[in-house]
């Protein structure tokens, strides 16, 4: 039923949108209305605030505002699981010169990088000429590299070669900072940047790749060697790796820490082993907690000669997806040419205030996009959204004009987005659709242009939300409150999967974002685990694993085989709440010294906050 | 100084086996435990001993903890002293756990109180019988021959030894080890 100026309103009756607007005109006033009736509203010009007439003249004024929230239909929008990142996720920036086009032109972005010595592998991301060109084989500047494995060093002057065709030296001396954190971690040719205590060190032939750095005792119950200090950002996760393989005094006990500001600071994190006749790779994943940060080996014996370490690496770390398949962060897929990296926290940078995490779209050479969501053509999906109104919207920020938006897509068409500026700043975006009534597909694609290797056509992606509704704003952005999240793929944990021979462990933290190699995020709610464990001695003894939120709380996660034939592994899965931090202590109760083992670890699902 | 008797051992996988011990001198009575990480490439007792005997210090720990469970030393962990030491400190400080309660509202300091953790006597961790190897057989029936030409006074004397033994290894067998004294007073009074 319309209405027109002067009508009175009829109980019962819905306004249009063109009706609640000649209200708004007519009741949105300076000065009082006269001959206004109880119970009317009206806003005012002059303050901005709500004046309602009461039935006695009186008269309230409201100044409370209520900011409408609409449910984001958007499983992962933070960007903050991924259960398929690719196993090597390290950063790093590479010096190099003698770069040369070989039978190809200039390296790509999307070039996977190996180095010929080492084996390390690493993906391109973009780089700077400084000098030279590559068609003259003397191209000499940064490249900038994502995806790098940990287990070796890029060691300098090794050969790389991108995607097996066009290649560059690294230069890189040991002198100088590393790729990665550590100085001299493949031990070419000197020890330089290593600190020896109770012990000498040298760089002999026969490591894992050329030459490797030998410890000889020269006194005390153990021996030690540091790095050099590297510089660490608080809150970012970081592995180190290490081969260790025995010297003169044959298999012996040592152990690899993360020590914070000094050699002798606090531990971050710490393994132990005992060396072997052959060299063996040892990992740590640990998250950084000062500013500097130092690698220490020791030899624990006080056994006279030598033991053998090399290929130190510690490299920050990120999940990301860069192999030739549509696997991206949970829920969500993109194109097999695409790379794409979760971007830690840098407080507004390269992250946009609102999240903690944003995305990093790196395009390949002819264009590249993501999409949410997985099952995007199945109808109990695209029916929820048949004949609706739906409007998407996110920040975005490149560099490049006309190159990064998006859109929403059904079988009947689509309906893009404006593109950014290119101006290099977060750019807050919308577009909305009404989606076909018979729609067999519906899904939303964000899209960058073709990449080019200045770095300048990275897209970064914040805080996607996609509502019911016609219009977003900026600065509404709200993930789903609680949300859980069942993981594509299981994750197995760093610290506590395939860890067998063990004794009593008093509770210990676990810090999960470390533990899971980044893949889960900061500060989840709660982890749902599945674990299996056996005691050699259980059947006449209470053994256990345990987890608990925090020492102000009761364990939540118990899996007990107390009782159980010997060495008859018991499975459980549960939900295990987090701390504040989203980290939870375990605990271990066995029967014996070494009778315990830990064969399955899992991390199946996780609530967000 | 702790002693550590490897009294039987058995394969456990492809690459342990469990090694069962009588440890004494971590308190005032021995126990028996299970060692399940023994390298399955030790061939011989003496092998399988003297790679006990290296890990000395972590079985030692290990008791002392299930003397103390739910032990808890946060606040004694000197990076220059070994867990054992650390834990030994932390025994001799009054084997008391450290909380947090809450921070103090004008400071902002941290408030800590203390919980004594009790002392448990630790029982081992496997039954007291495990089978008998063919030659500790033969040693027990050959041994009938000599307890068979024992005296009443001897075979007194006999008896009490090994009922002395049996209470020191498993504090539960007190109740049987009074049994047997029982037993033999009554026969001594007849």
């Amino acid at each position: 039923m319309g209405l027109a100026d002067g009508d009175l309103y009829v109980s019962g009756s819905i306004l249009s949108y063109q009706q609640a607007n000649r209200i708004y005109q007519n009741f949105r006033a300076a000065t009082v209305p006269s001959a206004l009736q109880a119970g009317a509203l009206w806003s005012c010009s002059a303050d901005d605030k709500l004046h309602h007439q009461g039935t006695s003249e009186l008269l309230e004024v409201f100044t409370e505002k209520t900011i409408l929230t609409w449910e984001n239909l958007l499983s992962n929008s933070g960007f903050g699981v991924w259960s398929q990142s690719d196993a090597s996720k390290g950063l790093a920036t590479i010096t190099y010169d003698t770069g040369a086009k070989g039978a190809g032109s200039a390296p790509s972005v999307g070039d996977a990088i190996v180095g010929g010595t080492s084996g390390a592998t690493a993906k391109l991301i973009s780089y700077t000429i400084a000098s030279g060109t590559w068609a003259g084989g003397d191209a000499a500047g940064v490249l900038t590299v994502g995806a790098v494995s940990h287990d070796f060093a890029f060691v300098d002057n090794e050969v790389l070669t991108f995607d097996g065709v066009e290649t560059a030296a690294v230069n890189m001396p040991d002198s100088a900072v590393q790729v990665g954190l550590v100085q001299n971690g493949g031990f070419a040719a000197a020890t330089t940047g290593w600190t020896a205590v109770n012990c000498t060190l040298a760089s002999i032939a026969g490591g894992q790749v050329g030459n490797c750095l030998e410890l000889t005792r020269t006194g005390g119950a153990d021996q030690e060697a540091y790095s050099a200090n590297m510089i660490t950002v608080i809150g970012k996760i970081y592995k180190a790796s290490i081969y260790v393989k025995s010297g003169t005094s044959g298999n012996e006990a040592f152990s690899f820490q993360v020590k914070a500001t000094a050699h002798d600071g606090s531990n971050v994190a710490e393994l132990s082993g005992t060396s072997s006749a052959a060299w063996v790779a040892y990992t740590i994943t640990f998250e950084a907690t000062t500013v500097v940060t130092i690698l220490r080996i020791n030899k624990l014996t006080a056994t006279a000669g030598t033991m053998l370490f090399d290929e130190i690496t510690c490299y920050e770390i990120t999940p990301c997806c860069t192999a030739v398949d549509i696997v991206a962060m949970d829920g969500w897929f993109r194109t097999d040419t695409g790379d794409i990296y979760r971007q830690h926290n840098d407080g507004g940078t390269l992250t946009k205030d609102g999240s903690f995490y944003s995305l990093k779209l790196v395009p390949g050479p002819t264009g590249d996009y993501i999409v949410y969501p997985l099952s995007y053509s199945n109808a109990e999906w695209c029916q929820q959204f048949a004949g609706r109104t739906v409007t998407f919207g996110c920040w975005l920020k490149t560099s490049k004009a006309s190159h990064a938006r998006f859109r929403l897509s059904d079988s009947a068409g689509t309906s893009w987005s404006s593109y950014h500026t290119g101006g290099g700043a977060w750019e807050w975006i919308e577009v909305t659709r009404t989606i076909d009534s018979s729609a067999t597909l519906f899904y939303v694609r964000i899209v960058g242009g073709a990449g080019n290797v200045d770095g300048s056509t990275i897209v970064y992606i914040s805080q996607p939300m996609l509502i019911f509704g016609s219009s977003i704003g900026e600065g509404n952005y709200q993930p789903r409150q609680g949300e859980i999240i069942w993981l594509e793929k299981y994750i197995l944990g760093n610290t506590l999967h395939a860890l067998t021979g063990q004794s009593d462990k008093a509770m210990t933290d676990l810090n999960i974002e470390a533990d899971s190699d980044g893949k889960l995020p900061k500060g989840c709610k709660s982890l749902f685990v599945y674990t299996g464990v056996k005691d050699s001695g259980s059947a006449a003894s209470a053994d256990y694993f345990a987890l608990r939120a925090s020492a102000t709380e009761d364990v939540g996660y118990i899996n007990s085989v107390g009782g159980k034939t010997n060495d008859s592994r018991n499975y459980y899965h549960n939900w295990q709440k987090c701390d504040q931090n989203g980290d939870v202590d375990y605990e271990i109760a066995a029967s014996g010294a070494g009778t315990f083992d830990i064969d399955v670890f899992r991390y199946l699902g996780i609530q967000l906050n | 100084m702790i002693e550590i008797e490897l009294n039987h051992r058995e394969p456990r996988d492809e690459t342990r086996q469990i090694a069962y011990v009588t440890m004494s001198g971590v308190d005032t009575y021995a126990f028996k435990f299970q060692v399940g990480n023994v390298p399955i490439s030790l061939e011989t007792d003496q092998e399988v001993q003297d790679h006990l005997n290296s890990r000395e210090d972590e079985f030692h720990l290990f008791c002392l903890r299930k003397t103390y469970p739910g032990a808890d030393p946060w606040d004694f962990q000197d990076p220059e002293k070994s867990d054992l030491e650390n834990f030994q400190d932390w025994i001799e400080a009054g084997h008391k756990n450290k909380i947090l309660m809450g921070e103090d509202e004008e400071t902002g300091d941290p408030i800590y109180d203390y919980v004594v953790i009790e002392n448990h006597v630790y029982a081992g961790t496997h039954p007291l019988r495990y089978p008998p190897s063919d030659e500790e057989i033969s040693d027990a029936l050959t041994y009938l021959d000599v307890v068979d030409k024992m005296d009443y006074e001897e075979l007194k004397d006999y008896i009490a030894n090994e009922v002395t033994t049996l209470a020191k290894a498993r504090g539960y067998m007190i109740k049987l080890s009074q049994a047997f004294l029982a037993l033999v007073k009554l026969v001594d009074s007849k």
